[in-house]
């Protein structure tokens, strides 16, 4: 009995100081979220030439503060993509929260609010101002 | 089961349980009636910031408020007085001289608070859905892996994650009934899911559980945040089930043990 | 047989010895009078004939089907009387009809209203009714006239009574020795916990030892009484409490004084001073 508690608690011990938000869980969560409103957001556009396949993303997350991973909010995501074969930069503000859940706040990526549709001049919400994902907080 | 029915004549009769018909009946109306008149987004919750945007955002709104102390509130108001109304009542001498063992009326009590939950749930989720439609009519959701969901897979993915919430739910059923039970009392019976439900909020708000998290009763009702996505991940859904499983065991197995080995005074 | 048959029946409820070593007996088809003060362990021994509580110690063996109420009766005040039956007729096997069963108790006029209005001695009806659903061979009754008043004690009584001559076996717990003396054949009384006495309600009154006598003096009659005889004066008799061989002894000693003994028979109390007595 004392040996399986000492268990027990060894693992509950081990397994409390692992968590879901690692640098590499949320690179590719957050590359897999932009990517998929990119492409919705420039179909809504009119492009229908860009798609996951030829976006190539790729994104980097890291937490700027003394901690290297776990929920916070001075998490930033830089995420690179190819778009009209020219490689776009950007980088996100990043909350992760203690449920596994993200917020990404393209301001410091210049997203404007609203978007214009050039041909009709139709106003929409431009999705990536501001988004929500994910992790997979199940153990691995 | 005759406990069952015997169980659920009473409780449809009890203005509370009345009252909590209602609430899950009006109360998604409610809040889209309150959204479609004022311009701001509840954005600090998931799928907040669409809900003026596709009719299938509003039942995730309101799933996610829910979990945080609505579910756990939803059955601790039935569970959590099933038992210890009758010592209230002092009802226990007729109901344990009639033909049924004190067992059958454990399970006979469990099973309706159980069937009453599920029930609840389940006319929370359709007037969820019913409420986002009529607010933003049936279009195509931005999942949470960026890409659309069209409408009718949209609609089966929200059916979806409201069923997910039902294992943990009847987890604090279980909660609620092992409150009722042992403290004999109502009031402890009903309050005391709920602050142990936020007190596990708490726990996991703070952080640094990590992992052990998932052991938590009130994680799992996170859980259909894999589901709504294009390609979905079930591992949080399978974790949530165990987790719900086995904390509902224990306080079963622990309420039945007390209640069969009680002294009835 | 539907009688019931304790043996050393012991309960502990914390530090309180709330049973000790009871022994009952009651016959099938009697009318049992349970008596005590409050906190003699009536209800206790009424619990344990019901299976609500396990003795720690004794046996006890009823014989057939029980039902009645204990200290309160209870019933779900959001109900109406008659939804009340039918809640507990769904958990019967073979219920009786509640309509009949709400005749029986006189509560049929009032049955379709919510039992949160009723007075105590409705509810206590409404207890009766549902334990008369259950068709019981024993019904427990836990001070049954508890907030009754005259008419409806008396009402009670009658149907008590009636259930009696059908045969059915009644265990009355009451600190009310009118209702026990109007009711019961036999009687148990408790004292904290223990059988302090048990028989029928006759041999309660006429307890030997009780003795009235008349003398030629009984002024001078008294003084001259032993120690070892409790000698009261009352209403032109001495009343004399004491075993025989203390009586014979002071009838001698009268004889040798000169004082003539007119006559002396067992006294016959009333109820209630032998359960002082018992109870003191």
């Amino acid at each position: 009995m004392k040996r399986v508690g000492v268990a027990l608690v060894l693992g509950l011990l081990t397994t409390a100081c692992s968590t879901p938000a690692t640098p590499a869980a949320l690179s590719s969560s957050f590359a897999e979220v932009f990517a998929g409103l990119y492409v919705a957001q420039q179909a809504h556009l009119g492009r229908t030439d860009v798609t996951a396949g030829t976006l190539h993303p790729r994104s980097l997350c890291r937490r700027t503060g003394p901690a290297s991973q776990g929920p916070g909010e001075d998490w930033v995501c830089a995420v690179q993509y190819v778009d009209a074969d020219s490689t776009v930069t950007q980088s996100f503000d990043m909350q992760v929260k203690p449920d596994g859940c993200w917020r990404a706040d393209g301001a410091a990526a210049s997203q404007p609010a609203v978007l214009a549709d050039p041909v009709s001049g139709q106003t929409s919400v431009n999705q990536l101002a501001e988004f929500d994902g994910c992790l997979n907080t199940s153990w691995r | 089961m005759s406990v069952v029915r015997a169980e659920l004549f009473k409780l449809v009769e009890q203005s509370r349980v009345r009252v909590l018909v209602i609430v899950c009946l009006l109360g998604p109306l409610l809040v889209a009636f309150v959204l479609d008149r004022q311009s701001g987004l509840p954005k600090d919750t998931l799928f907040g910031r669409h809900v003026h945007e596709s009719g299938y955002a509003l039942p995730l709104v309101i799933l996610g408020f829910a979990g945080t102390w609505g579910f756990p509130l939803l059955t601790s108001l039935v569970a959590g007085d099933i038992f210890s109304s009758e010592d209230g009542h002092g009802t226990w001498p007729a109901l344990l001289s009639r033909s049924r063992t004190r067992a059958q009326v454990f399970t006979g009590k469990v099973l309706a608070s159980a069937l009453v939950a599920a029930g609840l749930l389940a006319v929370t989720a359709m007037t969820s859905l019913l409420a986002g439609l009529v607010l933003s009519g049936s279009t195509p959701l931005v999942g949470l892996s960026g890409t659309e969901l069209a409408p009718g897979r949209a609609a089966v993915l929200v059916a979806a994650s409201w069923a997910t919430a039902l294992a943990p739910l009847l987890g604090f059923t279980a909660l609620a009934c092992l409150l009722s039970v042992v403290s004999r009392s109502s009031v402890i019976g009903v309050a005391g899911p709920v602050v142990l439900g936020l007190v596990m909020q708490l726990l996991a708000l703070l952080g640094g559980l990590g992992d052990a998290a998932n052991v938590l009763l009130t994680t799992p009702f996170g859980s259909w945040h894999g589901l709504v996505r294009e390609h979905p991940f079930y591992g949080p859904l399978g974790q949530g089930v165990l987790v719900s499983v086995v904390w509902g065991a224990i306080c079963l197995a622990v309420a039945r043990w007390v209640l069969l080995h009680r002294d009835i005074t | 047989m539907s009688g019931v048959v304790g043996r050393g029946l012991s309960k502990l409820y914390g530090a309180v010895q709330a049973l000790d070593e009871v022994d009952l007996d009651v016959p099938p088809g009697t009318v049992h009078g349970l008596l005590g003060p409050n906190g003699a362990g009536k209800s206790t021994l009424l619990r344990m004939m019901l299976g609500l509580v396990r003795p720690d110690q004794g046996t006890l063996e009823v014989g057939g089907v029980v039902a009645g109420f204990v200290e309160v009766p209870g019933a779900y005040p959001y109900l109406t009387g008659r939804q009340n039956l039918e809640f507990l007729a769904r958990l019967d096997d073979a219920p009786g009809d509640v309509s009949t069963v709400l005749e029986q108790v006189d509560l049929a006029p009032r049955a379709d209203t919510k039992v949160s209005g009723w007075s105590l001695g409705m509810r206590q009806r409404l207890a009766i009714a549902g334990a008369l659903l259950r068709a019981p061979d024993i019904l427990l009754l836990d001070e049954p006239a508890n907030g009754l008043d005259v008419l409806a004690a008396r009402a009670l009584r009658e149907l008590v009574a009636g259930l009696a001559t059908e045969g059915l076996t009644v265990i009355l717990s009451s600190h009310d020795l009118a209702e026990v003396d109007a009711l019961c054949e036999d009687a148990t009384v408790l004292v904290s916990g223990r059988v302090a006495w048990t028989g029928s309600i006759g041999a309660l009154r006429a307890r030997p030892g009780r003795h009235r006598m008349s003398t030629s003096d009984d002024a001078r009659a008294f003084r001259l009484a032993p120690s070892a005889l409790d000698v009261q004066m009352a209403d032109g008799a001495l009343l004399l409490h004491g075993d025989t061989a203390g009586v014979d002894a002071y009838v001698l000693a009268l004889g040798r004084e000169q004082i003539a003994v007119r006559s002396l028979r067992p006294a016959s109390l009333a109820l209630e001073d032998a359960f002082l007595e018992l109870t003191r």
